[in-house]
């Protein structure tokens, strides 16, 4: 029996935690084009992704997620329409504690928006630190229906693993063809 | 003492001047900042934020493939070519060339500056 094949893009501003999330989800090793940073993202971290993150997660028996992360920075925006075609979902990862972030999210949602339309979840970060806006909160900043957003610990499998699941769960993009 | 942008650009400036085959040069960061800008165009920001993506998976084609480190991408377009030179992973060099250009000429060109350029970064 030949595998579903679920496309799913990973995508949001710059540190938000979207490498960090591909090597959790991931069962296969992670093609990663991380370099190092030589703009003000030196101040946040020492690398940064320049053109995509791979990885292929096995959540069940005759599925495979194939994971395409894109990198943050506005510079990079070719690699979000590249890693675009074909997509059955995408997932938009935001900083809760960084406002800039939440900004930018809502430019990158935008943009999407404007060329694909697929099943999406915003998937909010770093909810433990000090000053982190709710997932409500965020879905009210960016003005959109807060039932798609949801906070996600991209460095824990097990919760990454279950929200991925119930999303495409709920999305039943186990049948749904690509959109080439 | 010129400064190192300077003798940045008079390596780019010294490329190009080597053969007509040689349209423009720049030399970009790993992360996609353009560096030094020769190529003559408007382009650069787009040419440096793609080149170091094209380098980025040239360098993860090269390791998971074992065809050893990686040197460099030649993109062959119906009008004119670009090619890209890594600099010792903290750079890289990007060089358009006219179409049916000299390559042998042009890569000793380019392979000088690379060299010069590794001395400079």
């Amino acid at each position: 029996m030949v595998n579903r094949v679920v496309k799913v893009v990973v995508t949001g501003p710059v540190n938000a935690g979207k490498t960090t999330l591909i090597r959790t989800l991931s069962d296969v090793p992670v093609v990663c084009t991380n370099e190092s940073a030589t703009d003000d993202v030196a101040g946040m971290k020492d690398l940064t992704t320049v053109a995509m993150d791979h990885g292929i997660c096995y959540p069940s028996e005759g599925m495979e997620l194939h994971l395409y992360g894109t990198p943050g920075q506005r510079r990079f925006d070719f690699m979000w329409e590249i890693l675009a075609v074909g997509a059955h979902a995408i997932l938009f990862l935001v900083d809760g504690s960084d406002p800039e972030s939440i900004e930018e999210v809502s430019y990158i949602y935008d943009h999407f928006g404007e060329r694909i339309n697929i099943p999406e979840l915003i998937l909010v970060t770093k909810s433990d630190l000090e000053g982190a806006l709710s997932p409500a909160d965020v879905a009210a900043r960016m003005g959109i229906d807060p039932s798609h957003v949801v906070a996600c610990d991209p460095r824990s499998t097990n919760a990454a693993k279950a929200t991925l699941l119930s999303f495409i769960e709920s999305q039943k993009l186990e049948v749904c063809e690509p959109i080439i | 003492m010129a400064t190192k942008q300077d003798r940045i650009n008079s390596v780019l400036d010294e490329l190009k001047m080597a053969t007509s085959d040689i349209q423009g040069a720049g030399v970009l960061s790993p992360d996609g900042m353009m560096i030094a800008d020769k190529l003559g165009g408007t382009q650069g920001d787009a040419a440096a934020a793609m080149g170091a993506a094209l380098a980025s998976l040239a360098k993860r084609v090269t390791d998971t493939l074992k065809v050893g480190d990686f040197q460099e991408v030649n993109i062959r377009g119906s009008n004119a070519g670009i090619l890209l030179f890594d600099i010792e992973h903290r750079a890289s060099l990007i060089v358009t060339v006219t179409q049916g250009a000299n390559l042998g000429l042009v890569f000793l060109e380019a392979r000088q500056a690379q060299r010069q350029l590794g001395d400079i970064l």
